[in-house]
């Protein structure tokens, strides 16, 4: 266990050499810079500026200096936002995608297990249907066509929740729930499945044989051995999640950490695209390891060994 | 299961229960104001912030020599009076008894400092070239000359002496501008990331700043030590930062903001009917830009018989639908001229006529678009340019039979290609510095970074340098209307129209003044009345 | 879910068979014969439970009728996708006027007049009696022919993004299934080094650099998708050339490529096809998020994305330049989805168990669009 994790954490850094190469010298190819605007500076101006921000030295330079700074854990200052840095920005941003997550989760598990249970239970029958095309269209309406609804019926029309911003649960509602339609439709799918398979095991038939109650028989035996997959969906899910969504972050005006992603590649923000990208790559990385080491807890059939051996 | 589901549903109804919004902030009849800024200030140093939400912030919390009145007038702010020497190259400013909102004294020696500060070329500051017009400022920002051969100086606490290299009729009102704001010193000195926290970001202005969470919301409160407080009848201006649109309209809608700004284009007409939005004309200029490299559009013939062919009108009734003005020239309404409006002293230069166009295409070897190259026509991800350059294809293609092939760019991508002069048209903007014809028609001088036309005049320089150099306003301004004449006879672009602001205000807000540079929100003047 | 089965290299040792007692034949007709047989028994079994399943198979209707409609319907109005009527812009849907026009000998048409009520024809002139089906958009465009031609699009970028993928991903996880040993190794290390990347940053990245428009959509979709495919079919393969018929096939003379690609991938198309059917939905899905950003394709070619775009931009003015091509876009990607599913049930039997893809990768894919 310990030589496979410690070989995981080795394929990870590995990796994440790797990803911040590959986006650094992406960076470099792509046109343009951060501080270009619709009117062109004074040829003086323009060489302070870069200057100040260090971006005259030669490009090993630059590299050479990021990567050294990414592996104390400094990302480094923001171009764009000046006097703030990226840690900074993470610092700001992340608690409050993590906190939409965390709700977005919670309504996605409940209701998607709910889902996944009634379409298993009845199998092709009408509530199975229901289910299914209710959770295939969580999984097939544009995020953004589903923020805008929300917000036009329960902000714009009814009055009931704040249209945008943040500070209150209030303004959690409208984001939350439109960020769980895909998640909640994933685990629905996998629940269904899933049950589906473990209600024709024998140890069920043998737990109806018992004289077991119905509900206990689903909630004891079959739901728990059928929430596995739901756990190995979770390490994307939550990074996901909680590294922000821009587009529902862009929506509602939310301070999360979704919001740099597209804007600062508009803005060439490098350090902010860099930082950005190390923390996403670390943090979904972190999680899959977390989930597979989860996995072993939860289901002992499940051991630890490399893919390759 | 069903249980779960129940449970959920149950959650949700008790969420959304007894959430009806509430204005609270109101109360005890206190003055504030919800503002949508629309993006998070990218810093709020006035020497290095360059957007529209940086400049209404500072706006409220600096105040320069000058502030800009409703009419955009330069009346006296820090300084309460002035002289202008005979030749208007040498200006002396008489400071009044202010102070900053930590309540030290505002002195001469903020201001010579601050302007240093913006000139020096440690800061890297973007605007440095706004105090170029001082002696040796230029030759500081190059690093040619130190500091102190700059022209300017504090004479005493009270005093400043400036000194210009050519009257420059609109320095006055340039004071007024966020880049020749007065910065604290002693502050600043002591610590260079002053402007990042509440506690030391210390202004001089009508407000100060109280609360700052980033990319969230930013909260203004009247500052006691402004030296007009008495006349500062807002309590508080809360600032949030949406920048979806759509969302600011909704959020106006339901109450949560009391002014919401760029207005979808296609909402104006609803917004208008119902009274909600405002039309404020802008001082920038819509227009595309030919490269007259190009081998079909070095013409000036083909340049001009493509600006007769689009209806201006039409684009800005079915299009824009800002309430533009189509624009028949380059310099916008709204600048001084001899005695009036420039541009109305200028008038207009051409005038659509399809069937002319034709006739000088057809002279230029191309009768009915035979022979005609397909044009690309470059427009950039960030504006609204798609349906106003679909509607150009169209208009050029109907009434030309000229085809038109579009491209669109991203931003980034876009400016590198446009002044690298990697394009054929390309749809651009340009707005006002200051408020003068000036800040237009230099930038197609030969040796502008500006002109990416590729363009070159010699009698156009000629007129500029005249117009720059000048001791005399009413040849500094012939020479403009000159010079703006052989621009629009050569065209190196296209104009297309004057832009507009579109807001929205609650029938309560009061007293906001839109300047017609930069279209921000001046909050000095505002208050509450309901 | 339990990791692939451990590969027992000894076992594998083991039957490498002394070549010299066997002797290759020619041609083996009777293994080639089998084959075929089973292979129709199999499809055939495909097709009729596909069919058996009611909900699958509507889907299967619906997205035939909007590959139908979108061949055909622009030419079911007498509109262009690109021709604008200023002045008729954001009419509702059902709007009717008259139009009274010239043509021109290049078979252009020059509009003299438009009006609500009937036109009085004259001589050289054409009146005719239009309809705006579905209303019309910013620029006085019949939206009904712009979101046909936007379904070409949409389903042009969901198709060919599909079969970028599968080239790829069959190719990159053949082969590393296949050989296996140090190829396997290195080839699934650049696998995980890449799914590590925040996808969605390097389509965008991506798009930047290649300028937005169709091309551009199709390489930085098909860059990234092919992922969890070429994962898919590795394991699939890993497991499939453990397989008699495979050791049959060797025996009979079959060489490395021969084997790889007709008798493994064959038998892990069922897998393959669902993940490249389910990756449509996604191309589409992911080009409409592009549009909504600003990098989707460019005027004047209109993609569903990009109309849901440009309904935006007037929802509380003209709702039914957001409703149509948002309710087409969701209906398209719902019946791939649901048509993917069925596939997955048909090709496998045991209903259910998510064979198809690990959900793991299935769900990094998916969670993109989150963003």
């Amino acid at each position: 266990m310990a030589r496979y994790i410690l070989r995981r954490v080795g394929t990870m850094l590995l990796a994440l050499f790797f990803i911040v190469s590959a986006t650094f010298f992406m960076l470099k190819a792509i046109p343009g810079g951060p501080f270009a605007s619709e009117k062109k500076l004074p040829p003086s101006i323009e060489e302070n500026i870069t200057k100040k921000y260090h971006l005259d030295d030669p490009w090993y330079i630059q590299y050479r200096d990021y990567l050294i700074r990414t592996a104390e854990f400094d990302l480094g200052p923001s171009y764009r936002y000046e006097g703030r840095t990226v840690n900074d920005i993470i610092a700001d941003g992340f608690p409050v995608s993590a906190q939409l997550g965390f709700v977005t989760v919670l309504i996605s598990i409940v209701t998607g297990i709910s889902l996944g249970t009634i379409a298993a239970l009845n199998r092709n029958k009408f509530h199975d249907y229901f289910a299914m095309i209710l959770a295939t269209l969580g999984f097939s309406v544009p995020s953004f066509i589903v923020a805008f609804i929300l917000m036009y019926i329960f902000a714009y029309k009814l009055r009931l929740l704040p249209p945008a911003l943040w500070g209150t649960w209030k303004h959690l509602v409208l984001p939350a729930v439109s960020l769980s339609f895909v998640p909640t439709a994933v685990i629905a799918r996998l629940i269904r499945s899933n049950m589906v398979e473990v209600l024709q095991q024998d140890y069920i038939k043998t737990a109806k044989a018992k004289g077991l109650k119905k509900t206990i028989v689903i909630y004891r035996h079959a739901l728990r051995n059928a929430i596995t997959p739901v756990v190995i969906y979770l390490g994307p899910l939550v990074t996901g999640i909680f590294t922000g969504s821009f587009v529902i972050e862009h929506i509602f005006a939310i301070p999360g950490l979704g919001r740099h992603f597209v804007m600062s590649i508009q803005n060439r923000d490098y350090t902010v695209i860099l930082g950005i990208t190390v923390f996403y790559s670390l943090f979904l990385m972190t999680m899959n390891l977390a989930v597979d080491i989860m996995l072993t807890v939860i289901d002992p059939r499940v051991q630890l060994v490399d893919e390759k051996r | 299961m069903n249980l779960y589901f129940l449970i959920f549903m149950i959650g949700i109804a008790l969420l959304t229960a007894g959430c009806s919004q509430k204005q609270d902030d109101l109360k005890n009849g206190e003055q504030v104001i919800t503002y949508n800024l629309g993006a998070e200030p990218e810093t709020l140093d006035p020497a290095t912030a360059t957007g529209k939400a940086e400049a209404t912030v500072q706006m409220a919390v600096f105040e320069g020599l000058t502030r800009l009145d409703k009419d955009n007038k330069p009346v006296p702010g820090m300084a309460k009076d002035w002289e202008i020497s005979d030749d208007g190259t040498r200006y002396t400013f008489h400071l009044r008894d202010a102070k900053w909102s930590n309540g030290e004294p505002v002195t001469a020696y903020d201001f010579e400092y601050a302007w240093k500060r913006l000139l020096s070329p440690e800061t890297g500051a973007y605007y440095a070239y706004q105090l170029w017009y001082i002696k040796n400022g230029k030759e500081y920002t190059d690093g040619n000359v130190s500091a102190d051969e700059v022209g300017v100086r504090a004479i005493d606490d009270k005093t400043l002496e400036v000194e210009l290299i050519a009257p420059t009729p609109y320095f006055l009102s340039l004071t007024a501008f966020s880049g020749l704001y007065p910065v604290n010193q002693n502050i600043v000195q002591s610590n260079p990331d002053w402007h990042t926290g509440v506690d030391t970001y210390v202004g001089n202005g009508p407000f100060k700043l109280a609360e700052w969470k980033h990319n969230q919301k930013l909260v203004l409160l009247k500052n006691p030590n402004y030296w007009a407080a008495d006349d500062v009848k807002l309590d508080k201006i809360v600032m949030t930062m949406a920048e979806s649109r759509n969302t600011e309209l909704t959020m106006f809608e339901t109450g949560q903001i009391d002014i919401a700004e760029e207005v979808p284009a296609q909402e104006i007409k609803r917004l208008l009917d119902e009274g909600t939005a405002s039309i404020h004309p802008d001082l920038s200029s819509y227009f595309s830009v030919f490269n007259t490299d190009n081998d079909f559009l070095k013409d000036k013939r083909v340049r001009r018989a493509l600006a007769m062919a689009i209806n201006r009108q039409s684009l800005i009734d079915n299009v824009a639908q800002g309430f533009q003005k189509p624009a028949y020239a380059f310099v916008p309404n709204g600048v001084p001229g001899i005695n009036g409006d420039f541009r109305e002293e200028g008038g207009d230069y051409f005038q659509e006529n399809v069937e002319r166009a034709r006739e000088l295409l057809a002279q230029a070897g191309y009768p009915n678009g035979d022979g005609a190259p397909t044009l690309e026509l470059m427009y950039d991800n960030r504006g609204d340019h798609q349906k106003l350059v679909e509607a150009i294809q169209e208009m050029w293609k109907s009434n030309l039979n000229i085809d038109v092939k579009l491209k669109k760019q991203e931003w980034g991508v876009y400016l590198k290609s446009l002044f690298n002069g990697d394009y054929q048209i390309a749809m651009a903007g340009w707005n006002a510095d200051y408020v003068d014809a000036m800040t237009f028609l230099d930038m197609w001088v030969s040796d502008s970074g500006n002109n990416v036309a590729g363009w070159r005049n010699s009698e156009y320089d000629r007129l500029i340098e005249i117009a720059k150099t000048s001791f005399d306003n009413k040849k500094r301004i012939a020479a403009m209307h000159d010079a703006e004449k052989i621009l629009l006879n050569e065209m190196p672009f296209m104009p297309i129209y004057f832009y507009t602001n579109v807001n929205m205000y609650k029938p309560w807000v009061k007293g906001v003044v839109v300047p017609t540079i930069g279209g921000f929100q001046e909050f000095r003047w505002a208050y509450v009345e309901k | 879910m339990a990791p692939n089965t451990p590969r027992d290299d000894q076992a594998a040792q083991a039957l490498t068979y002394e070549q010299e007692l066997f002797k290759p034949l020619k041609k083996n007709n009777l293994q080639n014969e089998l084959n075929t047989t089973l292979n129709i028994i199999y499809r055939q079994n495909v097709w009729w439970r596909l069919k058996e399943n009611r909900l699958g198979f509507s889907a299967l209707a619906i997205i035939i009728l909007l590959s139908i409609l979108a061949i055909i319907g622009p030419y079911l109005t007498p509109f262009s996708y690109s021709g604008q009527i200023l002045a008729l812009k954001n009419k509702a849907p059902g709007y009717t006027f008259y139009l009274k026009y010239k043509e021109n000998s290049n078979g252009t048409i020059k509009i003299i007049e438009y009006s609500e009520k009937p036109l009085k024809n004259e001589e050289g002139f054409k009146v005719e009696k239009r309809i705006f089906w579905f209303g019309s958009d910013a620029l006085g465009r019949d939206l009904f022919t712009r979101l046909w031609h936007g379904a070409r699009i949409s389903l042009f970028i969901g198709i060919v993004t599909a079969f970028i993928v599968f080239i790829i991903g069959v190719t990159y996880g053949g082969i590393a299934g296949y050989f296996g040993g140090w190829i396997d190794e290195i080839m699934m290390r650049i696998v995980e080094i890449l799914a590590g990347i925040p996808f969605l940053l390097y389509v965008i990245l991506l798009m930047v650099l290649l300028e937005p428009g169709l091309k551009a959509i199709l390489i930085a979709l098909g860059v990234v998708y092919w992922l969890p495919l070429a994962r898919l079919v590795r394991g699939q393969i890993l497991s499939l050339k453990e397989q008699e018929y495979v050791d049959a096939a060797r025996v009979a003379g079959a060489g490395s490529w021969r084997i790889l690609f007709k008798h493994l991938l064959p038998n892990a198309l069922g897998p393959i096809i669902v993940y490249v059917t389910l990756a449509i939905p996604e191309a589409i899905f992911t080009e409409a998020w592009l549009s909504f950003v600003g990098l989707g394709v460019g005027a004047p070619i209109a993609s569903w994305g990009s109309l849901v775009k440009e309904g935006f931009q007037g929802i509380g003015s003209y709702p039914w330049q957001l409703f149509f091509p948002a309710f087409f876009i969701t209906l398209t990607i719902l019946a791939f989805n649901i048509l993917g599913d069925s596939l997955r049930d048909a090709f496998d039997p045991r209903c259910g168990l998510p064979v198809v893809t690990s959900p793991r990768s299935k769900s990094v894919n998916r969670l993109t669009k989150n963003f």
